[in-house]
């Protein structure tokens, strides 16, 4: 079978598995608030992880780069103007920028 | 949120069709998989070099953030089984956030409605993206790779400083409760 096909089609696989094994396992039944207010916070947790490696890792190395910057900046963006569209227009920016003045 | 959504769909697009895959399989990625983390993932993996099943797995992890998501959301999301595993496909990131009312409890309508939204256009821009990015020699050089990872950033809750004298858990719960509403107002951005 087509390789792009597999990768497409396992990637659509792993997706639906863990989007809807809570919704099967749990059901209805109301979990305990302690386990909820634990189970709130790992989703930022996950996504804070996925941001520092995104942004730091380079070939299975740790690098800080002009990726490194236009993150940061998207950052700082979004904080000052609680917009996503400036944070990813400016951390876009910043990276292109950066690479266009030191012609990496 | 629609717009940020379809220029980091755009961005998908481009990166997927420099990585090999054609437009219409990136776009069947986007309209099946519809999770931008690990779509990025798996076509860097491919493109890289590495296997398809290295590029799987590694979508899986970059997805395990919606199993606790999935279990947060689980006990509002009514009907047998099915039902409730077709409601879960629904989740993602941001609508998730959006859904989460004060109280802890979740508007399932309010997060399919903003799903939808995103679904459109996610799709549309990578279909953009995909169609446009033969055109580009080095999508690097538009610093693309920044896009993604500072929208997971700007969705990110912000922490808050805990009020002298209060009961910590009480300060903790507000805290939670403020990040996610700080939140909700960066989705409706």
């Amino acid at each position: 079978m087509n390789t792009a096909l597999v990768l497409v089609g396992g990637c659509a696989l792993v997706t639906a598995a863990v989007k809807v094994a809570g919704p099967i396992a749990l059901g209805g039944r109301v979990v305990p608030a302690a386990f909820t207010a634990i189970v709130l916070l790992l989703a930022p947790a996950l996504l804070a992880a996925l941001v520092v490696t995104q942004a730091l890792a380079d070939d299975g190395r740790l690098a800080v780069g002009a990726d490194t910057a236009g993150v940061i900046t998207g950052g700082l963006v979004a904080v000052r103007s609680g917009s996503v569209v400036a944070a990813v227009v400016a951390a876009a920016a910043v990276a292109a920028g950066l690479r266009a003045a030191t012609g990496q | 949120m629609a717009v940020a959504i379809g220029l980091l769909g755009v961005s998908f697009g481009v990166v997927a069709q420099q990585a090999g895959l054609s437009s219409l399989l990136a776009l069947t990625m986007s309209a099946l998989v519809f999770s931008g983390s690990a779509q990025f993932t798996a076509v860097a993996i491919v493109a890289g070099g590495g296997g398809v099943g290295a590029a799987i797995a590694g979508a899986a992890l970059m997805n395990s953030r919606y199993l606790p998501m999935g279990v947060a959301i689980a006990p509002w999301l009514p009907g047998g089984p099915l039902r409730r595993a077709l409601q879960g496909l629904v989740v993602v990131d941001a609508s998730w956030a959006l859904a989460l009312r004060d109280d802890g409890s979740f508007d399932r309508w309010l997060m399919f409605g903003c799903s939808a939204i995103q679904y459109v256009a996610w799709t549309v821009g990578t279909a953009v993206g995909a169609s446009a990015g033969g055109l580009l020699e080095d999508p690097a050089a538009l610093g693309l790779d920044a896009a993604y990872p500072a929208f997971f950033l700007a969705l990110l809750p912000r922490g808050r400083v805990h009020t002298l004298g209060e009961d910590r858990r009480t300060a903790r719960r507000c805290d939670c409760r403020g990040s996610f509403r700080s939140h909700r107002l960066v989705c409706l951005s």
